[in-house]
This record gives C-alpha cells, sequence and structure tokens, in this order.
C-alpha cells in the first residue's frame, strides 16, 4: 500500500523569547515524527494537549513548514504554504475542525459553503455544483431543506456534518481531522465517528485522526500514533496498541478509558501533572510520572524502536 | 525607560521623515517644482539654476536626498510675495499664533477639565446636564460659527469688543474666547466620562478602605488614573487646536500663522505651505513625543507595551 | 473635534433620562434635509445665481420681509431659502461620496496591512499615525495648494478624512477575523486571499465599519464647510452653507440673517446626524461603546 501522505522525521519548535532574560527557549512541539496515512485507512493520534498533535496536523497539511524533515504527499514535497500550488492541493486535502461553528460563515448558508470549493477549484459546470452541494448534503445525513439555513440555526452535530460535507466537496484524498467530536456531546459522537468510516468506505479517502480521547480514535483508526510532549512513543496497529499496550503512557491511557463492567464505571487515569513543554524533563519526556522509571529513564532518551511486527516504542523497558 | 524613550524618538523621527517624503511627492507630483516655488513670472536663468541647485535634472532619488538635506539646511525656499525666506515669512508669525493658541489651550485645559471633573462628582444633577449640553457644542458648533456668534452678540449687540483685527487692545479676546471655549467643550466631555470610570472603580474600593477619606481618594487616585485618557485626548486637541486658529485667525483677521496659510493657499504660495505643514508636522510630533514621555513617568507599566496608541 | 475622540458617546444617565423625542426630532429634521437635499431644484423657488438687484438685502418674513423671500435675500439679491436648498445638496453630496470613499479606501488599506503583516505592515501603520498625528484640514489645505480644485478632486480630498481611523478599525476586525476559524477555514478550502477578504470577511465586518464610518459623517460635513467658509472648498457659482457663512460675513452688522439661516442649518444638521448615528450605534452594535 503506497502512502498517500508521509511524514518523515518531522520536527518543529517555536522560539519563546523571555523578555527579562533576553535569551530564547525554544518550545518543541514536535520531535522526529514519522507516520503515513493510505488511501481507505484512518491514522490516529492520540495524546495529551501539549504534546504536539495539532502541529503535526497543521504540519501535514503544510500550513506551516517543519525545522526538520519533509513532508510527501503522493510522493511529493508539499508546496510552500500559500503559493498557487499549495492552494491547487487543496482539492486533494482537507481538513476537519474541533469547533464547526467557528469554522463555519456565519452569514452564509450551509448550501453555499458546500458550494464553495466547487467553485473556488471549479469542478463541474456550474448548473452542476448545486445538485452536487445537495448530494453531498445528503451523504452526510442532513436534509436538503436544512441546506437553506445558517450555521447558528442547527446543532452542534449538523454543523459539523455541514464542515465534513465542504470537506468532501472537492473529492479529496486525505482528511485531517483535528479534534473533530471533541466539541460535541457523547452520543453525537458516536453519530460523526460512523458516519467518517461510511464516508471512508463510500469515498476511499484517508483520515489523519487526532484526538486527545483514545475511545473515539480507536473506533475509527486503523494505525494508531501515541504522542507525549513532542515525541512519538508508541506507534502500531490499533487493535494491537489497545489490546497489548507496551509503552507505560499507552497502558495509562488505555487504563484511563472507562470500562463498563458489572454496571459500574471503573476509572484509572494517568497520575501526576502534565509538565511544561517549553521546560521538558530531562531523558524520557515520561520518566516523572512512569511507574516504571529508573536512573536510566532520566539520563537517555529513549529510541522509537521495532519491537513487533509493525510495531515501534520508545521506551527502555518496553514490554515489561 | 530609555528603551521605551528611545523607541518613541525613533518613531518620531521616522514620522517627520514621512512627512518630508509626502511633501516631496506631491510637490514633484503637481507640477515643475522650479515654476512653483519660484512663481511663473521667474526668469528662465532663475529656473534654470533654481533646477540646478535642487537637482532637478538628476535621477528622482538624488533629487530626494538632496531636498532632503535642503531642508535640513533650513533652504525651505523663498515666498512668492516677496521674495523673502520662506521660513523667515512662517517665523515672523508664529508669536501671533503663539499668542492665541496659548492662552487657548490655558482655557480649554482649565475650564475644560474643571468642568468635566465637576460634572462627574455631581452626576445626574443640573450641573451636569448643562455640562453635557455646553459639551455638545463643542463638536457640532463648528469654530467659525462660534467666533461669529461671538461677534455678532459682543461687536454687533453689544459694542464693547472689537469685531477683528489686532491692533485694539482687546481684539484678541474674542478670538481667544473662541479657542478656548470650543477646545474646553469637548475635554470636559471627555474628562467626565474618564472620571466616572475611575471613580466607579474606586468607589468599591474605597467603601472597603478603613477611614480615608473621599476627598483624599479623588485627590490621590482618581485624578492619576484619569490622567492617562486625558492626556491622549490633550495630544489630539493640539490638532483640533491648530485646525481652529486657521479658521478663527481668517474669522478675526488676526495676523498669525493660520491665516498666513489660507493666503498662501490661495495664492500657490507653495514654499510658504511646504514650511507650514512641516512645522505642523513637528510640532505635533513633538507634541505626541511630550505626551508619551509623560505616559512613562505617570504609568510604568506603559514603558513595557510597544505602543499605547492604536 | 468629534464625537469619536470621546470614549463614551453618551453616558448611561443621559440614555435614561433622555426620552426618544430627542432622537425623533433629530431623525424628522435630518429626513427634512435629505428630502431637501434631493429635490432641491424642484422645491426652490429661485435659483441659486439669481441675481435681482433691486431686492438686495431684504430681511426675512417678520423681520420685514414678504414671503416671496421667506428667509431673505442676499447682498446680490438672491434668495437665501433657494441657496440654503441648494447648499444642503451640494454638502451632503460631498459629505456622502467623501464618507464612501474615506470606508473604501480606509477598508482596503486596513486589510492590506493585516493581510501583508511583516515590513508592509509596519510602513501601513506608520503612515496611520502620521496621519492620525496631523489635523486634517492643514493637510486638505496643502494638498488644495498643490493641485488646486475642482468638485471631483475636492470630494477626493475630503475622502481623506479619517480613512486612518477606518483603516485601523477594518485592521483589527481583519486580524481578529483572521484568527477566527471561518477565514482560516476558507483558506484551508484553497480560497485565493481576495476571495476570503471580500467574499467572508468583508461580509462579516462591513456592519461594524459602517457604523463606526457614520462617525465621520457629521464631521466631514463640518470640515467641508470650514474649507468652503475660507474660499478654499466647493467653488462658485457651486453653492455650499460654508460659501454661504462666509459671504455673510460681510454683512453681520447690516444683515444678520444671512450668516444666521445658514450657521443654524449646518449646527442642527450636524447635532441631529450625530444624534441618529449614535442612536444607529447603541441599537445595532452596543459593543461598540
Amino acid at each position: 500500500m503506497v502512502a498517500l501522505l508521509s511524514i518523515e522525521h518531522v520536527s518543529k519548535c517555536y522560539p519563546i523569547s523571555s523578555s527579562l532574560f533576553r535569551r530564547q527557549r525554544d518550545l518543541i512541539a514536535v520531535d522526529d515524527v514519522n507516520l503515513d496515512v493510505s488511501a481507505g485507512r484512518t491514522t490516529g493520534v492520540v495524546g495529551e494537549s501539549g504534546c504536539g498533535k495539532s502541529t503535526t496536523a497543521r504540519l501535514a497539511l503544510g500550513l506551516e513548514k517543519p525545522d526538520f524533515g519533509r513532508v510527501l504527499f503522493e510522493g511529493m514535497p508539499m508546496p510552500v504554504f500559500g503559493s498557487r500550488a499549495w492552494r491547487a492541493l487543496r482539492r486533494q486535502m482537507q481538513m476537519v475542525f474541533q469547533d464547526p461553528l467557528n469554522a463555519l460563515d456565519r452569514r452564509m448558508t450551509v448550501l453555499r459553503q458546500v458550494l464553495e470549493p466547487l467553485e473556488i477549484h471549479g469542478i463541474g459546470e456550474s448548473n452542476q455544483r448545486k445538485d452536487r452541494a445537495i448530494e453531498l448534503l445528503r451523504a452526510v445525513g442532513l436534509r436538503v431543506d436544512q441546506g437553506e439555513h445558517y450555521p447558528h440555526e442547527l446543532s452542534g452535530g449538523q454543523r459539523q456534518r455541514v464542515v465534513l460535507a465542504r470537506a468532501l466537496a472537492s473529492n479529496p484524498r486525505i482528511l485531517v481531522c483535528d479534534e473533530p467530536v471533541s466539541a460535541l456531546d457523547v452520543s453525537i459522537q458516536a453519530q460523526i465517528i460512523n458516519l467518517l468510516a461510511d464516508l471512508q468506505a463510500l469515498f476511499g479517502v484517508g483520515i489523519l485522526f487526532i484526538s486527545h480521547d483514545l475511545r473515539v480514535v480507536r473506533h475509527i483508526s486503523h494505525e494508531i500514533v501515541v504522542m507525549y510532549l513532542g515525541k512519538v512513543v508508541e506507534q502500531g496497529r490499533s487493535d494491537d496498541i489497545i489490546e497489548t499496550p507496551s509503552h507505560p503512557y499507552t497502558r495509562a491511557l488505555v487504563a484511563a478509558m472507562p470500562t463498563i463492567s458489572d454496571g459500574h464505571e471503573y476509572f484509572t487515569a494517568p497520575t501526576g501533572e502534565l509538565p511544561d513543554p517549553s521546560n521538558r524533563p530531562s531523558g524520557c519526556a515520561y520518566h516523572p510520572r512512569c511507574p516504571l522509571a529508573r536512573p536510566i529513564c532520566k539520563e537517555t532518551p529513549p529510541a522509537l524502536t521495532a519491537c513487533a511486527d509493525n510495531r515501534r516504542v520508545a521506551c527502555h523497558f518496553a514490554g515489561t | 525607560m530609555f528603551r521605551y524613550l528611545g523607541i518613541r524618538l525613533f518613531r518620531a523621527l521616522l514620522s517627520i521623515v514621512l512627512v518630508i517624503t509626502f511633501t516631496f511627492m506631491v510637490l514633484r507630483a503637481s507640477g515643475d517644482p522650479a515654476l512653483q516655488i519660484l512663481g511663473p513670472n521667474a526668469q528662465a536663468s532663475a529656473l534654470e539654476a533654481f533646477r540646478r541647485s535642487w537637482g532637478l535634472d538628476q535621477p528622482l532619488w538624488w533629487q530626494y536626498v538632496s531636498y532632503f538635506l535642503a531642508i535640513l539646511r533650513g533652504d525651505l525656499g523663498r515666498s512668492m510675495l516677496n521674495g523673502q525666506s520662506a521660513l523667515s515669512v512662517v517665523a515672523d508669525r508664529i508669536p501671533m499664533s503663539l499668542a492665541l493658541t496659548v492662552p487657548a489651550l490655558l482655557i480649554n485645559v482649565m475650564l475644560g477639565v474643571s468642568a468635566g471633573v465637576f460634572a462627574a462628582l455631581h452626576r445626574d444633577t443640573v450641573v451636569d446636564r448643562a455640562v453635557m449640553m455646553f459639551s455638545v457644542v463643542g463638536f457640532t458648533v463648528p469654530s467659525y460659527v462660534l467666533a461669529l456668534a461671538l461677534i455678532l452678540l459682543f461687536s454687533v449687540e453689544f459694542g464693547v469688543l472689537p469685531s477683528g483685527g489686532s491692533d485694539q487692545a482687546l481684539s484678541f479676546v474674542l478670538p481667544v474666547v473662541t479657542l478656548g471655549i470650543g477646545g474646553a467643550a469637548t475635554l470636559a466631555r471627555f474628562t467626565r466620562s474618564a472620571m466616572i470610570e475611575v471613580l466607579g472603580q474606586l468607589f468599591v474600593t474605597a467603601a472597603s478602605a478603613k477611614g480615608v477619606s473621599w476627598g483624599a481618594v479623588v485627590r490621590h487616585h482618581a485624578f492619576k488614573n484619569a490622567c492617562i485618557p486625558v492626556l491622549t485626548l490633550l495630544g489630539l486637541m493640539l490638532g483640533g487646536l491648530i485646525a481652529g486658529s486657521v479658521l478663527v485667525e481668517n474669522v478675526f483677521g488676526w495676523p498669525g500663522v493660520g491665516q498666513l496659510l489660507i493666503v498662501s493657499v490661495a495664492r500657490r504660495d507653495l514654499a510658504v505651505v511646504q514650511v507650514i505643514l512641516l512645522l505642523v508636522a513637528a510640532t505635533m510630533t513633538a507634541a505626541n513625543l511630550v505626551v508619551d514621555i509623560l505616559y512613562g513617568i505617570i504609568d510604568p507599566r506603559l514603558r513595557s507595551r510597544p505602543s499605547a496608541r492604536g | 473635534m468629534s464625537l469619536a475622540m470621546i470614549g463614551k458617546p453618551m453616558a448611561k444617565s443621559d440614555k435614561r433620562s433622555r426620552p426618544s423625542l430627542y432622537v425623533s426630532l433629530a431623525g424628522a429634521w435630518v429626513i427634512l434635509m435629505l428630502l431637501t437635499a434631493l429635490f432641491a431644484d424642484h422645491l426652490s423657488p429661485f435659483t441659486v445665481t439669481g441675481i435681482d438687484l433691486s431686492h438686495r438685502l431684504v430681511p426675512p418674513v417678520g423681520l420685514g420681509g414678504s414671503l416671496i423671500h421667506p428667509l431673505g435675500t442676499d447682498e446680490l439679491g438672491r434668495d437665501v431659502a433657494s441657496r440654503l436648498m441648494h447648499s444642503v445638496q451640494i454638502s451632503l453630496l460631498v459629505a456622502f461620496g467623501a464618507t464612501i470613499i474615506s470606508i473604501c479606501f480606509g477598508t482596503i488599506v486596513g486589510f492590506m496591512a493585516a493581510h501583508f503583516r511583516g515590513p508592509v505592515e509596519q510602513i501601513i501603520l506608520m503612515l496611520i499615525d502620521v496621519q492620525a498625528s496631523l489635523p486634517f484640514l492643514i493637510v486638505a489645505l496643502s494638498i488644495l495648494a498643490f493641485f488646486g480644485n475642482t468638485l471631483a478632486l475636492f470630494i477626493g480630498l475630503m475622502g481623506l478624512y479619517n480613512w486612518e481611523r477606518n483603516a485601523r478599525l477594518a485592521r483589527a476586525l481583519a486580524i481578529s477575523a483572521n484568527a477566527q476559524g471561518y477565514a482560516g477555514a476558507v483558506r484551508q478550502l484553497g480560497a485565493h486571499p481576495i476571495r476570503i477578504y471580500f467574499r467572508h470577511i468583508l461580509p462579516n465586518t462591513a456592519a461594524t465599519l459602517t457604523v463606526t464610518a457614520t462617525l465621520s459623517f457629521p464631521e466631514i460635513v463640518l470640515a467641508e464647510s470650514g474649507l468652503s467658509f475660507l474660499g478654499l472648498g466647493v467653488q462658485p457659482p457651486l453653492t455650499s452653507l460654508g460659501i454661504m457663512v462666509s459671504y455673510g460675513r460681510e454683512y453681520i452688522a447690516t444683515a444678520p440673517w444671512l450668516v444666521i439661516a445658514p450657521s443654524l442649518v449646518i449646527v442642527v444638521t450636524t447635532l441631529s446626524i450625530s444624534i441618529i448615528g449614535d442612536w444607529l450605534r447603541d441599537t445595532l452594535d452596543p459593543t461598540l461603546r
């Protein structure tokens, strides 16, 4: 399977200047991340806030340029943000955001907004576009009459459907979803996730799915990448990771997923506080919170190494 | 503090440079500068000499540089009227304009601020209402209408004050009063708003303070905090004063810089117009710089922010 | 001097104690002025330049005159009421044209500053600061000196009034719009920046921009009348409120109505427009207070 989107050894840091000392510290947002997205498959990225998920999304879309490494789409490097080539490439790569109300223009009807990508990229004849827009609205589960509404007249879930319809209008090959359901009620989340999966089956689109919620990620992803403070700590097949997590952080995340047994919810969260991303702990970034931590963890950052078929972990004591 | 001052000074200088550039561009765009500065009746040889001395046969960037240097030298051309140096023509008029604007500014501040503070302290009373009505006058009645109204009242009806010129002892009264009232009105309203806001903030604080008299609170805190927005306004008001003095000098035939500007514009005496424009720009920039410095002294918080305005 | 320089246009106590009678009166006057401006040619009994030397300086009705010239005549026997109507027409025309130009120019410059950031933005900000620090009258006079005066040029010049304030606002609105999702989302769709600004950002900010720009309208009326008063604004044979005041000034002792009539119209019209403008701002966009 040839990867549609390839993120290779990508790192990005942001300078934060401290005015008091006039010295620049760097916030390492993303450090040596590698991941692929293939047609018709979903790669999920999961981690807590500050772990670099959103930066990864922006790098994947070419909204920002990595400091190291490269992003390839169909084997070609990503064009510069804002250039004509980049704008043309938008037809192939689309984004779904966390807050659908924010992502939609308040003053345009829903139908107009779904039409817009068709106009921008000149897809189809102008008289055909309206039909296609209506088709898309139906595909995401909205009624035709809802197309005449304005975004604030719809519910959160409906708005996200509109965003999906708009994203799929140009028939993209890649969809990058950054926390697409975090702002929605739990019951609606399930609907939207299922819709995404259906649309993937229907259109064969590759999805990069980013979320802090492992429950949601596992449902739709074929591969999972676990990130912590900008680094990948574990990645592999979705089922493997959920069933047999190797990295202590992954284990903590998996354990934190509420399970229902005997009618009660059991819930154990990762302990400790998330450290300041601009002031990372030395060695392995997770060592202050890790139950397996030993002196070596404080000194040497572990490398991401393969430990099984299609599975990589960054831990000195993986599997123990 | 020095860093703050340095930035402000740099921006001030940059503003002046921009204004000089503007006059240069406008001068070049509106025709042959030699003809404009020297007048249509100048001799061909004088025109040639002018063109050479101003480098008008040179490339544009060179012209710009020499124009700049000429200005720094103080060589700003000659007035068409009498061939005198434009700079000296304008400089001669400055004292007369100052004789109007300085007292007017004092009236502005004293009358306006005290009216505003008084109104703020006596909110919703008759006095407050009166002050608000008075302040409306300030920005709906243009200065020349106010001037004419005062002339109608005091010169025509009552005959107590002269209606124009600068020869009589009382000639300055009406012009100064006109300029003073207009600005005072705006300042009164603004001061009132600023004071009300500050008083509102302080009321809660003072209510829980122990044994601090209300008068002391007003004196020490309200005034100081209300100072800052008022200071900004003062900077702006100087501009209004300058513009107002142009109109007022015209109505009263007062021989100041404003009157000179009108006459020069009508006659297209561009050298003089250019000098006045640069003079006004320099004055406003200096005034804003002073206001910024005062900011820095009064409110140290502002020193770390890159821009206090806009 | 303007309402805009003041932090809060109307204190709350004024709003509560002032009934909307003032707003209604102001509204009535503004409508009257608009109608006059639109139909001056049909309403005015005499022409603007109708010189009638046998009826010079006739006082208005009630002070010795008759209904033929309800507001009297001027030093050339021209009917004051007719000239007043045409003056209102010209003054409002100039103010409308200038306001529109100021909004358009300011908005485009502001959007450019917001879009390009970097050095372009810094230069634009400097220009805005410089313009803000120079009194408009002085700049206008300088430009008039250099370029002369036709009506079209004059309206264009008046269009520079407050462009810097509109530019500042447009830039701020564009920056915040860009920070908001929809601008970024449409950019992510692959839209050209021009499309983003004019199809999305502009419609969303137009309300705020226009409402704030209404502040300029009365100020432009005042500025134009001032320049016309100085003889450097609207040129004869066209007439304007400022021109009428300046013509009447010579006869202030003998025929004060020549000054009073146009002055009253200027003051009442400016006041009414300001009141309406305040009221509009308060009802449409309370966040601006």
